[in-house]
């Protein structure tokens, strides 16, 4: 008969020291002393990490809107080609606002933004949102995706790298990690737009669809290119976890009392293993976001890394301003909502706050 | 029956994964199967490694939107196939005052642009109006002797010159050149979506002009076009062109590696080299030592073997020049030497500031792997002369605001036309006056600003003397170094290759029904 798992199967409960709560759900059983003031606490530190949104947001976009200034090139030059007149350049320049002093253009940007208003591109002369949004929806896409892919591989991978007692399928399994995290995303993406779409049929080579399904079509390849970049980090992340949990007291009681090493592994060691992954996830979100960059290209996705290089390429000032806040904020919300859903589901981690 | 539901749950999401996958194959697959039929397709998808930043010509340098225009637009006058005259286009016909000064513009009867309204004299002249008053026009410059337009009657209209302009018909050819409606042509917003007069019309664009659809106009004058729709796809990687290429997802990759066109043929697939009107050349700035002393400049150009260029880059396929001029233009005079002569450069550098060695920085731009390997060539070349050359990559951007502000010393670049017109490339390459300040060389010569004067009211022979001087002048003054054509690689289907050419102007044709 299945039923949910005894408190007392729970190393976490042990480790922890809450001997008389089945924490592991991450619900209280009921009011106390100590529980009120965890959730005082609980309170105060998801206030801190809030407030920590918008001074690290504004803190992006002084940066940016600093550099963006400090490095040569204007967008009335790429617009107009080198081979334009110096007084074609500045009439382009004076229709473009770029005359206006700096301290006037930050004012100006930082008032709109607060307004959910990033400018128009320079180049484009649409809203720099219009760019932003349905590229955003493709990166997101992709990173999901590749997210999804790498625990569909690296969690299963691990754990057998964890359980397993032969050191030929660790070794295997360990140099397997190592060798993609060795290989560049690009070498990966082409391999695969070679072999899978191009040999054998099994995605269109690049592009992107106009439809929800249609672009799944088109995302899985690259999402599967990219996640070569997280199935090394989940692999080595669950072994070490599936090594330690395999270390603890319940496992040994368990195992005495006959469980099968598949149920041990699934019911027991999995939703051990499995919690550090949320942290770990959200903290590769930066370095997801930035491998989308390499895989968009390769990939022709119309994504945010797509609009980023063009509006850089194009020294289109609002629409990098507006991808690079819209990026960090994006960043930093996936990292609050890990270390939330850790806090929210792991007691040893609310315990430590 | 918990069992049971976790196993339908289970056995319908691999379903649904199974379907997506399947459909993703079989759209694949579908596309992955070139037509065996000679007829022309339907569709023919280019790829390009740009996007559209504006439809607007005067708002735009680059090829991509110039091809664009070029099939939506339509033009006084046009290049015919193989560039070497002005043929008619929406204007049946013209002609020149016997001084010069007036020409006659005849409109074809019933032209009407893309949306059905009557395109008539007026159209033309405000079209004008508006380029010549656009200060940020990087063209505007070959309005410099106009003095006014009037519209006679609905199909003719008069252009009245302060000095002889022959090379008037063929200037108006180019695609920046096309003609719109009147009440539009002035609203920025129109350029999103605008109305056109050539054999094709835009069906849509999108908002960062990464895929824009034409189909064809069925108000055009002319035969309407063998394939119907055109869809040009923003793709930057050059790898991933190649791919989508030989995976017939698209028919036309455009700026390939030209070694990419090897691999290409032996996959079934047409490569072409497109010899464009320009060159590829070492931008100097001649304001400073010791590229100053033009004996330098000159043992640079002599220590660069251009055979060798041409060999490893384009496999032969391209042309060395020693020339003002590319050698798809008339004028073009091989008068500067190409050899390969370290000898011959070590003579010039004595008594040079590089006549013990010297370091001469080289700006490359980041993203163009033709010029990056370029450089190495160039470097490896000069070296044993005794200059070293100091490879500096920097984006288009940067590189183009230092060339502006004369913040460089040499610059790897190209320069190119879009219609073969001599009097346009002296004004940007050799006049001082002429706005860039002799592609940015600060190269002056009083002598050279006459002749080019003299050489923009002429004509045939006479215009040919002109230009014959300025040649001899700039292959003894060598402002800055010449090196191969400007050359376009691209790859295209068997079955879009009868019908799809990219034309020395650097626009793509489609043939005609």
């Amino acid at each position: 008969m299945e039923g949910p798992r005894a408190p007392e199967a729970s190393g976490l409960v042990k480790r922890s020291g809450y001997s008389t709560e089945p924490e592991l759900g991450g619900v209280s059983t009921g009011p106390s002393a100590s529980g009120s003031k965890r959730d005082r606490s609980a309170v105060h530190w998801l206030l801190r990490r809030l407030l920590q949104v918008p001074i690290v947001t504004a803190c992006v976009l002084l940066i940016v809107f600093i550099l963006l200034r400090v490095v040569p090139g204007n967008p009335a030059v790429t617009l107009l080609g080198v081979h334009a007149t110096p007084s074609a350049v500045a009439a382009l320049r004076h229709e473009m606002n770029l005359n206006v002093p700096l301290p006037d253009q930050l004012w100006l940007f930082v008032r709109n933004a607060a307004t959910g208003n990033l400018g128009n591109s320079l180049v484009y002369n649409v809203p720099s949102t219009a760019l932003i949004i349905p590229a955003l929806g493709t990166t997101l896409m992709l990173t999901s995706g590749s997210v999804i892919i790498a625990l569909f591989i690296g969690v299963p991978l691990g754990l057998l790298a964890g359980f397993t007692r032969s050191v030929a399928i660790d070794t295997s399994i360990r140099g397997i990690a190592v060798t993609f995290l060795a290989i560049p995303a690009f070498l990966i993406g082409f391999v695969l737009l070679l072999v899978a779409a191009l040999k054998f049929h099994l995605a269109p080579a690049g592009g992107w669809g106009s439809t929800f399904l249609g672009d799944i079509q088109y995302v899985w390849l690259p999402a599967a290119a990219l996640a070569a970049y997280l199935v090394p980090v989940v692999i080595r992340a669950v072994r070490q976890s599936t090594k330690q949990t395999l270390e603890l007291e319940f496992i040994e009681a368990t195992i005495a009392r006959g469980v099968s090493t598949a149920r041990l592994a699934v019911r027991h060691v999995l939703p051990n293993s499995l919690l550090p992954l949320i942290a770990l996830i959200g903290m590769n979100v930066g370095g997801l976001l930035g491998g989308a960059v390499v895989i968009e290209a390769i990939f022709n996705l119309p994504g945010v890394g797509t609009v980023l290089v063009t509006a850089v390429n194009n020294r289109d000032f609002p629409v990098i301003q507006g991808t690079t806040v819209v990026v960090a904020v994006l960043v930093i919300l996936v990292n609050l909502g890990a270390d939330l859903l850790s806090f929210v589901i792991d007691p040893r981690i609310r315990d430590a706050e | 029956m918990k069992h049971r539901s976790k196993m339908v749950a289970v056995v319908s999401i691999l379903a649904l994964l199974a379907s997506i996958l399947t459909t993703a194959s079989g759209s694949a697959t579908a596309a992955s199967k070139p037509h065996s039929a000679s007829s022309p397709p339907k569709v023919v998808k280019i790829a390009w490694p740009e996007q559209v930043q504006s439809l607007d010509p005067d708002l735009t340098s680059e090829a991509l939107p110039y091809d664009i225009m070029a099939l939506m637009g339509g033009t006084l006058t046009t290049l015919s196939a193989n560039g070497k005259s002005v043929e008619p286009g929406l204007a049946s016909k013209w002609t020149a005052s016997s001084n010069g000064l007036t020409w006659t513009f005849t409109l074809r009867k019933g032209l009407r642009f893309s949306n059905g309204q009557p395109l008539t004299a007026t159209d033309v002249k405000a079209t004008f109006d508006h380029q010549r008053s656009d200060k940020a026009d990087p063209e505007i410059g070959d309005f410099s002797t106009w003095k006014q337009e009037t519209v006679k009657s609905p199909t003719e209209l008069l252009i009245e010159l302060s000095a002889p302009q022959p090379s008037l018909p063929l200037i108006l050819a180019a695609p920046y050149h096309i003609i719109f409606p009147a009440g539009s042509v002035a609203n920025k917003s129109f350029y999103k979506d605008p109305i056109s007069d050539g054999p094709f019309k835009l069906q849509s664009m999108s908002a960062g002009g990464t895929q824009e659809i034409l189909v064809a106009n069925a108000d055009y004058y002319g035969a309407q076009p063998a394939i119907p729709q055109v869809e040009f796809l923003y793709v930057p990687s050059d790898n991933t062109r190649v791919i989508e290429l030989r995976a017939n997802q698209i028919q036309v990759a455009g700026e390939l590696a030209p070694s990419d066109l090897k691999q290409l043929k032996s996959n079934g697939l047409v490569g072409q080299d497109a010899k464009q009107y320009g060159s590829y050349m070492i931008w100097m700035s001649d304001r400073k030592s010791p590229l100053s002393n033009v004996n330098v400049r000159k043992a640079i150009s002599d220590s660069i073997d251009r055979a060798q260029i041409n060999q490893i880059i384009w496999n032969g396929g391209n042309t060395p020049i020693g020339s003002l001029f590319p050698s798809t233009m008339p004028e073009y005079l091989n008068d500067i030497p190409t050899a390969y002569n370290v000898a011959a450069a070590k003579k010039l550098l004595k008594g040079t500031p590089c006549a013990n060695g010297c370091t001469i920085p080289m700006q490359v731009r980041t993203g163009y792997p033709i010029e990056d390997e370029m450089a190495t060539i160039i470097a490896q070349d000069v070296a044993p002369s005794g200059i070293t050359i100091q490879i500096d990559s920097v984006d288009n951007a940067v590189q183009g605001t230092n060339l502006g502000d004369a913040n460089f010393q040499m610059a790897l670049n190209w320069l190119g036309l879009e219609v073969p017109d001599p009097i346009s490339w002296l004004d940007l390459a050799v006049l001082s006056t002429g706005g860039i300040d002799s592609l940015f060389s600060g190269y002056k010569n009083a002598t050279v600003n006459a002749l080019v004067a003299k050489a923009t009211s002429a004509s045939g022979a006479t215009e040919a003397g002109y230009i014959a001087q300025i040649n001899a002048i700039f292959a003894k003054d060598l402002p800055y170094v010449p090196l191969v054509d400007y050359t376009t690689s691209l790859g295209l289907t068997k079955q879009v290759a009868p019908y799809v050419t990219l034309a020395d102007d650097d626009v793509f044709v489609i043939a005609s029904k």
